[in-house]
């Protein structure tokens, strides 16, 4: 473990683990969007595909939803109802990312539910798509007690599911095509770099640090703690906001299935309480799928700042850029339960319901954009 | 039941140790399957796990997470375990380890409100340059502490730094303990880690208790194999008694040896457990190992 060097500085012998090799080697938005905006993509090319979303992208919520009830149908509908051509995907490898930051049994509304996950598979295996579930558990690094403390091992092996240890598995480094943070580059397990599509399916929360949590930071999960620590705090140290972006960047194709059924708010993520929103969310842009959920979380997304970052980069936050599909957002929206202290009390501008329960602010600005509370955050998670 | 010499059997023939059986050797479950072979005087077993790790191992001493990965490197204190419980033939290569991880430190924060624990206490880290960490912590101690260097002053600041991470209520995690005011949960696997790790430090503290007593419920209901294994450890290292931990060790321990492709990290931490769960007068137990580091 040399000082000199850092952790993530490309390797000195790379095997070929660049970006333009992945591009080559798997789907790209041309395949996968039929949307009107999509068109733009018969021009080919990354940049143009970044652009797209520009003209029109689209989410879709459903309400009313249960664990146990039509969620197969239900992620159908959404997908449909997001242009994603389901035709593009037969033979292809689809990687479904849930959000098992931190399972506890006496807490399952840390974790995306092992039935969201189920149903899932169930519809893109219906696509004739390879499914794999993945994960690089944030804060537990004995994965086999994670699967067992979220339910996910059981309901996996019932469905003959595989599952990708993505915190162990061999990885290759990927260039930082979102150029936010100092990292050149992440070291993304094989399952990710092999992956057509990478399905982000986060658990709708609120963070402490950041405000909230949803598609894009639910992607910290593809990074292996093997390479970046339990926490990643390679990550911390560069910046949350900054590599939340160029994860999402340098990802493979990504699109999103949140789990709003049961939430979490006040002190997420992994300490807040349940809340019941009945809600499942889908999109093909993480950022305009994010901005949705904070406004019905009623916070302000222009207030998160990795979404602040993301605008204009890699989605769009403006709801006149967000065509709504399903059911309206509007009718909808519950506050969330925000910790009162000074770096989210910018999140909402009507300053809804805090919880109280902290120390006194000693931290006077949002996170990103404040040098101490960067500092903060590298001791903790 | 014999489970351990089945645990060994299947240990010794995988010859490739990594996380899962389908991948490559690995560092951390190479270092694991060489400690335990070599407490079971499985010698030829052990010096192949051993030599892999000798040519993993960098010129500064540092062993990287597998042998394309050279960083980060904190499977280091893994392999000096590994190498000290090897005998004289490993000196050389464990003594360039213990250099290594006296090199590293971790990075310190100022303290704040808005965190639980001393931040300005120095362990190791996952990776340079960030926080100590209780597990890297706990591993670098009872390296440390195996090697011969148990009084070394890097090993009293992690004894604090461990203690002063461990839970109001009993129990570890990744190591934060209070975040915004809010009182974070223990995890099984760091649990047992720190507690095996700060057996015989002197650091009374009544959370070390309680820790214990976190594992020991903890047995009650099914767990992993990794956090079976560093709960006997921990609890063995601190003289419990181990029958609590009897049913759910023939549950892992069959469970995985039913498994036709088990994960070799797993087996070795099994292993581990099963030299304490099943001793005998011609094998050694991992806790003896660290103790005697500890009393040369």
């Amino acid at each position: 473990m040399s000082t000199a060097v850092h952790p993530n500085s490309p390797p000195a012998k790379s095997d070929g683990g660049r970006a333009d090799d992945l591009a080559s080697a798997r789907l790209d938005r041309r395949t996968l969007l039929l949307a009107s905006g999509a068109a733009v993509l018969g021009l080919g090319g990354l940049a143009l595909a970044r652009r797209a979303w520009r003209d029109s992208t689209s989410t879709f919520v459903a309400a009313g939803q249960r664990y146990d009830g039509t969620l197969v149908q239900t992620i159908r509908d959404g997908l449909a109802a997001c242009d994603l051509d389901t035709r593009a995907l037969r033979g292809r490898r689809v990687l479904l990312k849930p959000n098992l930051v931190e399972p506890d049994r006496s807490a399952p509304h840390v974790t995306t539910h092992p039935a969201m996950v189920l149903a899932a598979a169930e519809v893109f295996r219906g696509f004739g798509a390879e499914v794999v579930v993945g994960e690089a558990p944030g804060h537990v690094r004995d994965t086999e007690i994670a699967l067992l403390n979220s339910g996910l091992g059981e309901a996996l092996a019932g469905a003959e599911l595989r599952f990708a240890d993505l915190n162990y598995e061999p990885v290759r480094w990927v260039k930082n095509a979102g150029g936010q943070s100092p990292l050149a580059g992440f070291h993304f397990p094989q399952s990710i770099v092999e992956a057509d599509l990478v399905v982000s399916m986060p658990k709708m929360k609120t963070h402490h640090w950041v405000g909230m949590t949803g598609a894009m930071k639910n992607l910290y999960g593809t990074l292996p703690g093997i390479k970046y620590g339990w926490p990643k705090n390679v990550l911390h140290f560069a910046g949350i906001p900054q590599t939340v972006v160029d994860i999402n960047a340098s990802l493979p194709k990504t699109i999103a299935i949140v789990d709003g059924i049961t939430c979490m708010e006040g002190d997420g993520p992994i300490m807040g309480s349940p809340k019941e929103m009945g809600l499942v969310v889908i999109g093909t842009n993480s950022t305009a799928v994010d901005a949705t959920l904070a406004r019905m979380m009623q916070v302000d997304p222009r207030q998160i700042s990795y979404l602040a970052l993301a605008e204009h980069r890699l989605g769009p936050l403006c709801p006149k850029r967000i065509e709504q599909r399903g059911e309206r957002w509007q009718h909808h929206v519950d506050p969330f339960q925000i910790l009162d202290v000074p770096h989210l009390r910018g999140l909402r501008q009507d300053q809804g319901e805090k919880v109280s329960h902290l120390v006194p602010p000693v931290m006077p600005a949002l996170p990103g954009r404040c040098p101490g509370l960067a500092r903060t955050m590298r001791g903790t998670c | 039941m014999n489970y351990r010499d089945r645990i060994l059997d299947r240990l010794a023939a995988a010859r490739v140790w990594g996380y899962h059986a389908d991948q490559p050797a690995a560092s951390e479950p190479t270092a694991t399957a060489a400690l335990a072979l070599s407490c079971a005087g499985r010698d030829a077993a052990a010096r192949a796990a051993l030599d892999w790790l000798v040519r993993v191992q960098g010129k500064d001493g540092s062993v990287g997470v597998t042998a394309t990965e050279a960083l980060p490197a904190w499977p280091t204190a893994l392999a000096v375990l590994a190498f000290a419980a090897a005998g004289n033939r490993y000196d050389g290569r464990r003594q360039l380890g213990v250099d290594h991880l006296l090199s590293i430190r971790g990075t310190p924060v100022d303290r704040n409100e808005q965190m639980g624990h001393d931040s300005t206490l120095v362990g190791w880290p996952w990776v340079l340059p960030t926080h100590s960490w209780s597990e890297p912590t706990a591993l670098a101690l009872l390296a440390l502490r195996a090697a011969g260097h148990g009084r070394h002053p890097r090993a009293d600041e992690a004894t604090r730094l461990l203690v002063d991470r461990l839970l109001p209520a009993g129990g570890s995690n990744y190591g934060n303990t209070r975040v915004l005011n809010q009182m974070l949960r223990p995890h099984v696997m760091p649990t047992g880690v720190v507690l095996w790790a700060l057996a015989d430090r002197q650091a009374a503290d009544s959370r070390i208790g309680l820790s214990l007593d976190f594992l020991t419920t903890e047995l009650e209901v099914p767990t992993s194999a990794v956090a079976l294994g560093y709960s006997v450890l921990a609890l063995a290292a601190h003289g419990r008694d181990l029958g609590v931990a009897r049913r759910a060790y023939q549950e892992v321990a069959a469970r995985h040896l039913q498994q036709p492709a088990a994960s070799p990290w797993k087996l070795a931490v099994l292993a581990l457990a099963a030299l304490e769960m099943e001793p005998s007068s011609s094998l050694r137990r991992p806790t003896q190992v660290i103790a005697e580091g500890a009393s040369s």
